[in-house]
């Protein structure tokens, strides 16, 4: 977990809130994977892009362990209001109510 | 084809859909940013280019149909093409219709991505005998067109303006970079400024952290609220007919939509989107069945737009003529030592290579996205809300556009990609949009000639 006591404080950037502790960390980690791949990485193309792209990969998974997202869900019961569809579905309405497994999505394709 | 190639296209067309469909989900993904890099990488990395195409198309399906579920059931924007749409989804999420809203607007990615695909290549087959004339004045068609999307834009003014200014920047950059020696004459940087423009919007937001009196207009003592609507669990269990949710007049507008939005190709499809959007919703009567028809047409267009976008300069005129090509596809025209101007995916690649790939590419994504979008779109947003941070996206995007300015121009192609980026990042605020940027880049060497 980051840290409880510094950076209360959320920045917005790019659309969502960090915090600026993990951003530098996250960009530090990822950035210095991913060129230290492709300078270090021994010259045979394509070793040197290949490594490079690895150690952006690497760095986007390491972000995603080590760092918790900066996100407040909250969930809605479900709808109270118009609970019938207005067009269209009305056909399509299921009585099952239990959730299926996502094998059974990809089989009845 | 080769067996073994299509095996490949598969394959590839499997990654992207799953990639894409987690990126589209998450918030401000703006498409250029996430696809323009990776595209340029896989090229640069020397993988056939049907393969890459196969990647590339089942990527903006994919992202096409995920990246409008975060605005059903959060109320914000998987994208920038989402961005129209909340206005309406937010309509139906307010009467309880997540669910229903889910299903009309990835219903009306199909149609667009169905009606997209063959328009676009009838078009493709038509303009084709124009190649050769748009070859020739490639320059003047680029700055006519930054002319025009500056025109068609909202900020008209400060677009016209700053096509000198980028295009001054610009060739300052790559004379420096001659004069200094750091780049032999005959090459010509093109890669780091391309990433510079594309970055620009975080590139700006990342410095504006290093002033103190920008940081504080950024800061909030609140982490970002999703409201995420529960989905009707009765409703979400059966695989839908894209063609059964959606009303035959709502199949009808979406079509139709799509159809204006393909051969539109090469004006900016957030803009078609609004226009389309709400001509289609004028069109039904009653809140529910206007936003309905709006969030179906407005999503048919965003996937027609970018196919057809992509498709038709590449198939037909092997130079970047749209908004679409120039932006996330520009890989396929010019991914230098690969792929230049003259010599790219549109000269390399038969019209049968493009059509199998691009075909190929959208099957495997609407076949794999679609059903498991529609079914699983809370599950899906809750999962990358929940457990992937925003900072390692950002990190991710940083860190490939720095490999690839690296490749490109060593240690002053990061540093070019950084000034760049900084300019391009305060116009594009100001209202002055990629297409405009993009097609001036093109354009910057034959303008500035002129003054010279």
């Amino acid at each position: 977990m980051p840290d409880a006591t510094s950076s209360r404080s959320y920045l917005q950037v790019w659309d969502d809130t960090v915090t600026l502790r993990d951003l530098l960390l996250s960009l530090i980690i990822t950035t210095t994977l991913c060129l230290g791949g492709y300078i270090l990485a021994p010259e045979r193309p394509p070793l040197p892009l290949m490594l490079g792209l690895g150690g952006a990969l690497l760095g986007f998974v390491i972000s995603t362990i080590a760092f918790r997202p900066k996100r407040r869900m909250d969930e809605e019961p479900s709808s109270g209001v118009g609970e019938e569809p207005s067009s269209g579905v009305g056909t399509q309405t299921s009585s099952r109510i239990d959730t299926t497994s996502p094998g059974d999505a990809i089989k009845e394709v | 084809m080769d067996p073994a190639l299509i095996l490949q296209m598969i394959i590839a067309a499997i990654i992207a859909a799953v990639v894409y469909t987690a990126i589209g989900v998450a918030p401000g993904t703006d498409e250029t940013a996430v696809l323009a890099p990776v595209t340029l990488a896989l090229i640069v990395a020397g993988i056939p280019l049907p393969v890459v195409l196969a990647f590339f198309m089942a990527a903006i399906v994919a992202k096409k149909l995920t990246d409008s579920i975060p605005v059903a059931v959060a109320g914000i924007p998987g994208g920038v093409m989402s961005a129209p749409m909340v206005e309406h989804a937010m309509i139906l999420k307010r009467e309880g219709q997540a669910t229903l809203s889910i299903r009309k607007m990835a219903s009306g990615s199909v149609i667009g991505t169905l009606v997209a695909l063959p328009i676009s290549l009838l078009l493709a087959a038509l303009l084709t005998p124009l190649a050769d004339v748009v070859g020739q004045y490639a320059s003047q068609i680029f700055f006519a067109g930054a002319i025009f999307l500056a025109l068609m834009s909202k900020a008209r003014l400060i677009s016209l303006i700053s096509i000198l200014l980028l295009a001054v920047l610009i060739q300052a950059l790559r004379h420096f970079y001659w004069g200094m020696g750091i780049i032999s004459e005959d090459k010509v940087v093109f890669i780091s400024f391309f990433l510079g423009i594309t970055i620009g919007p975080m590139m700006l937001n990342l410095l504006q952290l290093t002033v103190g009196s920008e940081r504080d207009k950024l800061k909030s003592s609140e982490p970002k609220t999703i409201t995420l609507q529960r989905q009707d669990k009765t409703e979400s269990q059966r695989w839908p007919n894209p063609f059964k949710v959606l009303t035959p007049q709502e199949s009808a507008s979406a079509a139709v939509s799509s159809t204006i939005g393909s051969a539109t190709f090469f004006m900016s499809p957030v803009g078609i989107t609004i226009f389309l959007g709400e001509v289609m919703s004028s069109l039904a009567k009653g809140k529910v069945a206007k936003a309905c028809r709006a969030i179906s047409s407005m999503d048919a267009v965003t996937n027609a737009s970018y196919i057809a976008g992509t498709l038709i300069p590449l198939a037909a005129l092997g130079i970047p003529m749209s908004p679409m090509a120039i932006g996330p596809g520009n890989a396929f025209f010019n991914a230098p030592p690969v792929l230049t101007l003259e010599n790219n995916a549109h000269h390399l690649m038969s019209f049968s290579d493009i059509t199998i790939a691009s075909i190929i590419g959208a099957a495997v994504a609407l076949l794999l996205t679609y059903p498991i979008a529609v079914r699983y779109a809370r599950a899906i947003c809750a999962f990358v809300f929940r457990h992937i941070p925003h900072e390692a996206f950002i990190g991710t995007f940083f860190a490939l556009v720095m490999l690839l300015a690296y490749m490109d121009a060593g240690v002053a192609g990061i540093l070019g990609v950084l000034v760049l980026a900084l300019v391009s990042g305060v116009l594009n605020r100001w209202g002055v949009n990629y297409g405009v940027q993009f097609m001036t880049l093109y354009a910057a060497p034959w303008l500035m000639g002129l003054i010279a």
